[in-house]
């Protein structure tokens, strides 16, 4: 399934993301920079969902809609095109490549490292630990039930959990904050030119920068 | 006029005169943005640069024979002295790999697991233990060692503890360059005699590899680097022979600094060399094992890629009564812990961190490059 930004105004569709795994989060980032749009979510049973991206809807007008067995989208009512909505389509096309590598860099250099077990399970580790206290010898039944399991001390396994979770927190709090930070300054382009410098800065600080 | 013992390359690709040009595709024949400073002053960039005096290479003992396990414990010697001077913990930046691990083995064969259980701390997060999990069970989780979390940099070095860490394995053991030789040459390039030719073939192959900076470079330009090279590699005062030797002296010669210092650039508050000295300890950046990596020893590699590091992975298997941890190969992890971390770019000789340079103001006219 594909992801799209829409704008309120008249549904019609300001950009496709068609990146597994990635399509969300860069949609997410463009709804915080253009104001008035929301998520949507095309289908492959509409016969232009292998056609549907940002090329293809570069010169089309596609609206969004919620009828049954159309696939999330349409042909746009040409009477429904204005300029307000136009505007939105050409400044996300100006957002979308410094959007797309900034997911690309966060991704690939710090989030990709981190496990997943099928359950989300940070939250569930934090849980755990925080209501142990280690120094009273006071472990909650999740950290000594882990502990039985592995056969090891409930300390060893308070501390093998801790490490886990602080682990993937810091990952995701450094990639949270430099994700807010670019975002802020992804809001503000306006032109070709500015789209370049936040490129070029995204490039320098998140890429060339962390070559060590 | 101040120099920088430490740089990043890429800041200074606005420099277009032809020199500047040229050493920056050096550079990228060495590693993408590898801050290249030679320690025997063959090399003179066309970036004031230099090497402090702490870090330069140590005098050849024509008698050395150490062997590996035998630097390990003397470097191990060293920290625990200066433990019992200062009278703080000794706290192991243990990623997992190969490096730290030796490091950590080496106090525990020295000290035993007792006392260095009450002495060592480790500091690691989740990754190291994706690295190297049988270390974890076996060692570290098992025996309660104090943890400590490494996913905030800036606030290591405070005075407060001896950080020991892998840094400089790389460099006196060959590093992953020596990978081309086996990806070009199979087993056979490790003992191939060093020709320039064949360092011609490395240099046009490594420069069309790179990430940052414009990949690909002309003949001409890769004759002149090649060249450049290669005396500074005839100049070298240990005899050179084989390919391997050869780009495991670049390796130890001219990438040195940009591993001594590239934790320290993630650190937030003013550091001096004082500190350096007293609480900063690299474990491979002894005298003894730059000694060690430069004697025709036997101890570097058995002919071929995957015998890489043999003699620390040995070394860790003595410690840990198997051979499991034979299975362990290089894997450059540190990449993933120091991304998207804070750092300076540039650290010059009187230890002042640079976060922006002014590129103009530290170019060298008279320079290699010309």
């Amino acid at each position: 399934m594909k992801q799209f930004l829409f704008d309120h105004s008249n549904w019609g569709i300001i950009c496709v993301f068609n990146q597994h795994g990635r399509a969300r989060w860069e949609a997410s980032i463009m709804r915080f920079c253009i104001l008035d749009t929301n998520f949507g979510m095309a289908l492959p049973v509409n016969p232009e969902y292998n056609a549907l991206n940002n090329s293809y809807i570069k010169d089309k007008f596609f609206q969004r809609t919620l009828q049954a067995g159309k696939g999330g989208f349409m042909p746009g009512v040409q009477n429904e095109l204005n300029d307000l909505y136009i505007q939105k389509r050409e400044l996300a096309s100006l957002m979308y490549p410094p959007i797309a590598r900034l997911v690309e860099l966060l991704h690939n250099r710090s989030l990709v490292n981190l496990n997943e077990y099928g359950a989300p399970m940070d939250d569930v580790l934090a849980h755990e630990v925080q209501t142990s206290n280690p120094e009273a010898d006071q472990f909650s039944p999740g950290v000594m039930e882990y502990a039985k399991t592995l056969g090891i001390t409930n300390q060893q396994a308070y501390t093998e959990l801790k490490i886990e979770y602080e682990t993937s927190y810091a990952f995701k709090m450094r990639s949270f904050a430099f994700m807010k930070m670019f975002q802020s300054k992804i809001r503000l382009i306006q032109n070709k030119a500015d789209s370049d410098a936040v490129l070029a800065e995204i490039n320098s600080k998140l890429f060339i920068e962390t070559m060590i | 006029m101040k120099s920088l013992i430490f740089q990043t390359p890429v800041k200074f690709k606005s420099l277009a005169s032809s020199d500047v040009q040229l050493w920056l595709a050096m550079t990228r024949v060495m590693s993408d943005n590898v801050s290249f400073i030679d320690r025997t002053g063959s090399i003179n960039a066309p970036i004031r640069t230099s090497t402090h005096p702490s870090n330069a290479l140590p005098s050849i003992d024509s008698g050395f024979n150490m062997s590996f396990d035998e630097c390990v414990i003397d470097r191990v010697k060293q920290i625990y002295q200066k433990h019992l001077e200062l009278q703080v913990p000794i706290r192991i930046q243990w990623s997992g790999g190969i490096d730290s691990t030796s490091a950590l083995m080496g106090f525990i064969e020295y000290l035993g697991m007792e006392t260095t259980r009450n002495c060592v701390e480790i500091i690691m997060n989740h990754s190291s233990i994706m690295e190297n999990p049988m270390v974890w069970e076996q060692v570290i989780r098992k025996e309660n060692f104090k943890i400590i979390n490494s996913s905030h940099f800036d606030a290591l070095l405070d005075g407060n503890s001896i950080i020991v860490n892998g840094e400089c394995g790389d460099q006196v053991q060959g590093s992953e360059m020596l990978r081309y030789l086996y990806i070009n040459f199979g087993d056979a390039g490790f003992d191939m005699p060093w020709t320039e030719d064949l360092l011609l073939g490395f240099v046009k192959s490594r420069s069309s590899s790179s990430l940052l900076l414009a990949p690909g470079i002309n003949d001409a330009d890769a004759k002149k680097i090649t060249d450049i090279l290669a005396k500074q590699a005839r100049n070298a005062p240990v005899e050179i022979d084989t390919m391997y030797r050869l780009l495991a002296w670049y390796n130890l010669s001219c990438k040195w600094n940009s591993t001594y210092y590239r934790v320290i650039t993630r650190v937030n508050h003013t550091i001096t060399p004082e500190l350096l000295s007293n609480y900063y300890f690299p474990f491979f950046a002894s005298d003894n094992f730059q000694r060690w990596s430069m004697t025709d020893n036997g101890e570097k590699h058995k002919g071929n890629w995957t015998t890489y590091k043999w003699k620390a992975k040995d070394y860790v298997c003595k410690i840990l009564g198997n051979q499991e941890y034979q299975a362990k190969h290089r894997y450059g992890s540190l990449v993933h812990i120091l991304a998207h971390t804070e750092r300076c770019i540039a650290i010059d000789d009187e230890f002042n961190f640079y976060n922006s340079i002014v590129p103009e103001e530290w170019y060298n006219p008279n320079n290699s490059f010309l």
